[in-house]
C-alpha cells in the first residue's frame, strides 16, 4: 500500500505536531500492509536517516505551490491512501481523493478542530474513512460539529519515547540556583494570542503556596510575547523573585528540568493532548493538569497524574507537593503511552481500513 | 425481559473499568429486572457485563446472567425473549452440545459459539444482547430486526458503555451530557427521537436489525442483517401460491401467537375494543400451548379463565363512544378470558405524571396509555402481556396507506417545479394560522410528491420551518443539518419496495412503530416490570404475509378480523378504528401552566411535545434529562 501524507511538518521540524507525525509515520512504516509512506510537508528539512519505507519530499511553503505539488504528486504516485495531517489541509485532501478515488485518513490534533473551520464543508468528509484524534476531548469537540459517523472517529494518543540516562541535572540545578528548592515546572510557549497554558493561574497560587513552602520556586520554560504580562503578574503578586523565566531551552536542558521538578504543573484550558505531561511523567516527575481539555488523557483521568478543576488548583498543587512521587510512574507511563502500544494501535487502525468490522478483531 | 449493561475499556490508554459505575448503570434499570442481578468483570478489569433480571423462562438461579460458557471464553448479558429457543436447542443438542439450564440465554451462548455473528439470522424474537468474546478480545452486540428491545452505547474514544436505557448510561456518571440537536429536532419533527440519535450527543442506539463489534479500536460500523424494506421488495417478486390467502394468514398468525406464548410464567393480554387485540386474544384461546403441539393442561386452558385480559378505560369516557370497556368485555366474554377493566382518573394521571416522566427514557408524545395498561397488568400479577401493537403497520390500518400514495400521485409533478413548493409553503405559513387548517398543509406541494417526505407530512409533528417556535434558530438549523431527515427516512426505504403498500408499510414499521410505539412499549412496560410481547411484530410472520398483504384492500383489517375460527363480535369488526384513546389532551390542557403562547391552539400533540420537554426538566422530575430539556425550553424564550 502506498500512503501519501499531506503534513504541515514531520521529520526535521520542531514542535509537537511534527513529533506526532514522526511517531505516526515511523509506526506506519512498520506495518506490513504499508509499502511506502511518502510525505509532502509544508515545513522542515528532512534528515538523511529517515526510517525505512519513509520518503519525505522537499517542503513546499507556498499555498498554491503546495496544491500544485500535491496534485502532481498524486498523479505520478497513484496512492492507495491519503493521510491528511491537519484539518486545514482537508479541502485539498478531498479534491485529491476525489480525483483518485482513494480514501482519506484525517488526523486531528487540538484546538484547530474544536470549532468548525470556516473553509470546511460537509462534502470535504465525503472520502474520509478514518479520523484519528489525539485525545477524547478533541474527538468530542470535533463530533459536536462534524457530520462524520462517530464510529469512524478514533483516538490515537500521543506517544512518548523512553528517556535516555539522566545527564546534567546537578549542573543545571546549580546554574539555576535551585539547590534545596522545591520546584514547580511549566513547559509551553508564552503566546499572548493563546494565553491558555495556565502559567498565570500558577503564579496566582504562589503567594499562598509560599507560606507553606517557603523554599518553593516556579520555573517557566518557553518563550513568547505573553512573557511581559506574566512577569508583571509575578511582580504584582510579590513573587517575582520566586519565578524563573527561562525562555527557550535546549532538549538536553529540558530533559534535566523535567527531572529537577518536584511537580510538573500546566493548568491549561486549551490542550489537544499535552505531550509535556507525558514527557515529565516519563522521567518520574508527577504531573498536574485541569479537567477541562485534552489534558485528562495523558493524566489518564487521575490514574497517572493529578487532575484538578480550575477552582481546585491551589489545593491540587498542595496535594501534589505533599505526596511522594509514585516510584513506578515512569514505568507505568511507558506501559500505557509507550511506543509499543502506539505502534500496535496504528497497525490495528490500518487493518481496519477497508476491512469489515468483525475482521478488525485480532 | 431485562436490563443489560456493559463497559469495555477497549483503548490501551483507558483506565480499567469502574465497578461502581457498572453497578450504577445496572441498578438504574431495577424496574426492568426486579427478580435478580449479576455482574461479571474480566480478570484484567478491562471489560464488565451486568444484568438485571425479570425471570420469565427458566426461573432458577442457574439461568442468572451474565452467563459464561463452560470454558469461560464467552460471557453474555441478554435482554428479551427468543421464541424459537427450543427448536434451536434441539439442533444444537443434535450437534453434541450439552446444556446446563433450560434458559434461552444458554442457547444464545452455544449458538454464538457455533455460528459467530451469523447467529442473528437464526433468532426469532425480541432481543438486545452483548457477548464478550475473550478469544477475539471483542464485544459483540446485536439488536432484534424490528428494534423491539432497545440497546444504546456511548463511546468516548477510550471506553464504550452499553445499556438498555439512555438514562442508565447517564446514571453511571461518566458520559458527557451535551445535548444532541439532531435528536431534539427529530423529536419535534416526528414526536419521538429517530434512532440512532438520542437527545444526548454522546449516546447512540445500536440500530434495529444490526450487529456491532467493539474491538481494540473501538466500535466498528453497525452491520445490517435484516431490512423490512427488503422483505417487502422480495415479496413483490414472489409468485402467488395456490393456498387460500386467508388460510395462509390464519396459519401464520397462529404460528406467531404460539411462539409468543412461550414462558414459564402466566401470559396475559391487553384487550381494547379494536380488531388487533381482539383477534390476538381469540387466536390465543385456540392455540396449542407449546411448540411441541401439546394442548393446554387441566385447568390451564385459556378458555377456562386462565388467560387474563386487561382493558384500560377512562372515567371521562364512561358511557361515550370512546369507552372501550363494554365492547372489550363482550370480547372477553366471548372467548372466556379472566377479564379486568381498569379505570384511570385524571387524579391518577396527575399523581403518576412525575413517575411517568422519570421512566420516559427519551422524550415522546405517546406512551401514557401503555403506562397505565402495563400498570393494570402488573396489578393483576402478570409479568408478560400480549399486545396488538404492529397490526396497523402489517395490515395497513393507518390512513397513511391511502393518503401517502394519493399525495405522491397528485403532487409528484408540482413538487418538482422549482420554487413552487417553497412559495406555497411561505404563503400557506402566513394564511393557515387564521383558517384552522392543520399547519402541515403548507408543506403539501413541497413534500407531497415524494414517498419519503409525503410520509413525513402524514406523520410529522412540526414542520422544519416551525421549529423556531419551539427552539432557537441556531439549534434548529444545527439539528436539521445533523439529522438530515430526508436521508434518515430514505435509509429506511432501502431497497425500495415496488408497491405503494410495501413502501408505506416499511416506513410505518421502520420509523413510526420502531421509534415511537415499540420504544414507548418498552419504557412504559418495563417501568412496571412487565414484558410486552408483540406477535404482530415478527419477522417470520412478515415474510409469510408480505406477499399476501401486498396491495390495497377496501377493508384492510378484515383478514386479521377473520383469522380466528370463532368470529369476533360484530360490534368490534364494524367499529371504526380507535385504538387506545386517552383523554390526555383534555387533562394536559387543564394542567396548570399549560402553554398560552402562539402554538396553544395547535393540535394537542404539539402542545404535549413542548410540555413533555418542559416537564422532564422540572425539579419534580428526574435529574437526568434536565440538561437537554432545559436547553430546549430555554431556547424557547
Amino acid at each position: 500500500m502506498r500512503l501519501l501524507a499531506l503534513a504541515t511538518d514531520a521529520f526535521g521540524a520542531p514542535g509537537g505536531i511534527a513529533q506526532y507525525n514522526r511517531d505516526l509515520f515511523s509506526a506506519l512504516a512498520g506495518c506490513r500492509l504499508v509499502d511506502v509512506v511518502d510525505i509532502l510537508p509544508r515545513h522542515g528539512v528532512p534528515p538523511q536517516d529517515l526510517p525505512e519505507k519513509v520518503q519525505q519530499r522537499a517542503a513546499v511553503e507556498g499555498k498554491l505551490a503546495y496544491i500544485i505539488a500535491a496534485f502532481q504528486w498524486v498523479r505520478t504516485q497513484r496512492p492507495d491512501l491519503i493521510f491528511c495531517g491537519h484539518i486545514n489541509l482537508l479541502p485539498l485532501a478531498h479534491w485529491l481523493a476525489r480525483s483518485t478515488g482513494v480514501p482519506v485518513w484525517l488526523q486531528l490534533h487540538g484546538i484547530d478542530a474544536w470549532e468548525k473551520p470556516e473553509r470546511i464543508h460537509t462534502r470535504h468528509f465525503q472520502h474520509v474513512a478514518l479520523v484519528t484524534c489525539v485525545s477524547r476531548y478533541t474527538r468530542g469537540r470535533f463530533l459536536s460539529w462534524a457530520q462524520v459517523p462517530p464510529n469512524h472517529v478514533k483516538v490515537l494518543s500521543n506517544t512518548v519515547a523512553e528517556p535516555g540516562p539522566e545527564a546534567g541535572v546537578a549542573a543545571l540545578r546549580a546554574t539555576l540556583k535551585l539547590d534545596g528548592k522545591r520546584v514547580l515546572l511549566t513547559v509551553g510557549r508564552l503566546a499572548a494570542s493563546e494565553a491558555y497554558k495556565g502559567q498565570d493561574r500558577v503564579i496566582r497560587c504562589l503567594p499562598g503556596l509560599l507560606q507553606r513552602h517557603p523554599e518553593l520556586a516556579y520555573v517557566i520554560a518557553g518563550d513568547g510575547d505573553d512573557r511581559p504580562r506574566l512577569e508583571r503578574l509575578a511582580a504584582e503578586n510579590g513573587v517575582a523573585d520566586k519565578v524563573l523565566f527561562l525562555g527557550k531551552v535546549s532538549a538536553k536542558d529540558l530533559d534535566a528540568l523535567y527531572r529537577i521538578a518536584d511537580l510538573f504543573v500546566m493548568p491549561s484550558i486549551g490542550e489537544g493532548f499535552g505531550i509535556v505531561f507525558l514527557e515529565a511523567m516519563a522521567r518520574g516527575t508527577p504531573a498536574l493538569g485541569l479537567d477541562v481539555d485534552g489534558s485528562t488523557d495523558p493524566l489518564q483521568d487521575g490514574e497517572l497524574g493529578l487532575v484538578s478543576s480550575e477552582s481546585g488548583l491551589y489545593e491540587a498543587i498542595e496535594q501534589g507537593l505533599q505526596a511522594p512521587p509514585p516510584p513506578d510512574l515512569a514505568e507505568r507511563v511507558q506501559n500505557t503511552f509507550g511506543q509499543a502500544n502506539f505502534r500496535q494501535q496504528v497497525q490495528r487502525l490500518m487493518r481496519s481500513l477497508g476491512q469489515s468490522p468483525s475482521a478488525v478483531c485480532h | 425481559m431485562c436490563g443489560i449493561a456493559a463497559i469495555f475499556a477497549y483503548h490501551y490508554a483507558a483506565p480499567g473499568i469502574d465497578r461502581e459505575e457498572l453497578r450504577k448503570i445496572r441498578d438504574h434499570m431495577i424496574a426492568r429486572g426486579p427478580d435478580g442481578m449479576g455482574e461479571w468483570v474480566s480478570a484484567d478489569n478491562r471489560v464488565g457485563l451486568a444484568h438485571r433480571r425479570l425471570s420469565i423462562i427458566d426461573l432458577t438461579d442457574d439461568a442468572a446472567q451474565p452467563m459464561s460458557s463452560p470454558d469461560g471464553r464467552l460471557v453474555i448479558s441478554f435482554n428479551g425473549e427468543i421464541y424459537n429457543y427450543r427448536e434451536l436447542r434441539k439442533v444444537l443438542e443434535a450437534k453434541g452440545r450439552r446444556f446446563r439450564t433450560q434458559s434461552d440465554t444458554e442457547v444464545l451462548l452455544h449458538l454464538y459459539d457455533e455460528k459467530g455473528e451469523d447467529m442473528v439470522h437464526e433468532l426469532r424474537g425480541m432481543f438486545a444482547l452483548t457477548i464478550w468474546d475473550a478469544a477475539r478480545n471483542a464485544l459483540f452486540m446485536a439488536r432484534d430486526p424490528y428494534g423491539i428491545k432497545p440497546l444504546y452505547y456511548a463511546d468516548d474514544g477510550w471506553t464504550v458503555r452499553v445499556a438498555s436505557q439512555v438514562k442508565a448510561i447517564l446514571a453511571g456518571g461518566q458520559v458527557s451530557r451535551e445535548p444532541e440537536p439532531a435528536g431534539i429536532v427529530g423529536f419535534y419533527l416526528l414526536g419521538s427521537v429517530p434512532e440512532p440519535w438520542t437527545t444526548w450527543q454522546a449516546i447512540r442506539a445500536v440500530p434495529a436489525g444490526h450487529t456491532l463489534w467493539v474491538t481494540a479500536t473501538g466500535p466498528g460500523e453497525p452491520r445490517q442483517y435484516f431490512s423490512i424494506a427488503r422483505v417487502w421488495r422480495e415479496a413483490a417478486d414472489q409468485a402467488p401460491n395456490a393456498i387460500d390467502p386467508q388460510q395462509q394468514i390464519r396459519e401464520a398468525l397462529l404460528d406467531s401467537v404460539r411462539h409468543h406464548m412461550v414462558a414459564d410464567v402466566p401470559v396475559g393480554a391487553f384487550l381494547s375494543a379494536g380488531i388487533d387485540s381482539s383477534a390476538l386474544v381469540a387466536l390465543i384461546t385456540e392455540s396449542p400451548r407449546s411448540l411441541e403441539g401439546e394442548s393446554w393442561g387441566e385447568g390451564e386452558k385459556p378458555t377456562s379463565h386462565s388467560l387474563k385480559t386487561i382493558t384500560l378505560a377512562f372515567e371521562e369516557f364512561r358511557g361515550t363512544q370512546h369507552d372501550e370497556a363494554p365492547l372489550a368485555e363482550q370480547v372477553a366474554k366471548r372467548y372466556g378470558t379472566d377479564h379486568r377493566t381498569r379505570y384511570v382518573t385524571e387524579q391518577e394521571f396527575q399523581q403518576d405524571l412525575p413517575a411517568i416522566l422519570e421512566a420516559m427514557d427519551q422524550p415522546t408524545i405517546d406512551g401514557i396509555n401503555t403506562w397505565f395498561v402495563a400498570k393494570a397488568a402488573r396489578e393483576q400479577g402478570l409479568k408478560v402481556a400480549i399486545s396488538g401493537l404492529g397490526g396497523d403497520e402489517l395490515f395497513g390500518g393507518y390512513p397513511s396507506f391511502t393518503d401517502v400514495p394519493r399525495w405522491v400521485k397528485r403532487f409528484s409533478l408540482p413538487s418538482r417545479l422549482p420554487f413552487l413548493g417553497d412559495a406555497v409553503r411561505i404563503i400557506g405559513e402566513r394564511l393557515i394560522p387564521h383558517t384552522g387548517i392543520n399547519p402541515k398543509a403548507a408543506g403539501m406541494v413541497k413534500y407531497g410528491g415524494r414517498w419519503t417526505t409525503a410520509w413525513y407530512l402524514r406523520r410529522g409533528l412540526f414542520m422544519p420551518w416551525e421549529l423556531e417556535q419551539v427552539m432557537g434558530r441556531e439549534m434548529a438549523q444545527k439539528g436539521l443539518e445533523r439529522l438530515n431527515l430526508e436521508h434518515t427516512i430514505a435509509s429506511a426505504l432501502h431497497p425500495v419496495p415496488p408497491s405503494a403498500y410495501g413502501k408505506v408499510a416499511t416506513l410505518e414499521a421502520s420509523l413510526y412503530m420502531r421509534n415511537q410505539l415499540l420504544r414507548d412499549a418498552d419504557w412504559a412496560g418495563m417501568a412496571h416490570s412487565l414484558e410486552i410481547r408483540v406477535p404482530l411484530v415478527d419477522t417470520v410472520l412478515l415474510r409469510k404475509l408480505a406477499g399476501v398483504l401486498n396491495g390495497h384492500r377496501e377493508n384492510p383489517k378484515r383478514p386479521l378480523a377473520e383469522a380466528p375460527q370463532k368470529p369476533l363480535p360484530g360490534v368490534v369488526t364494524a367499529r371504526a378504528k380507535t385504538g387506545f384513546t386517552t383523554p390526555i389532551g383534555t387533562w394536559q390542557k387543564k394542567m396548570e401552566g399549560a402553554n398560552a403562547d402562539s402554538v396553544a391552539n395547535t393540535p394537542w400533540a404539539r402542545q404535549w411535545a413542548r410540555h413533555v420537554t418542559a416537564l422532564i426538566g422540572s425539579p419534580s422530575a428526574s435529574n437526568e434529562p434536565r440538561a437537554a430539556a432545559s436547553f430546549v425550553t430555554e431556547e424557547c424564550g
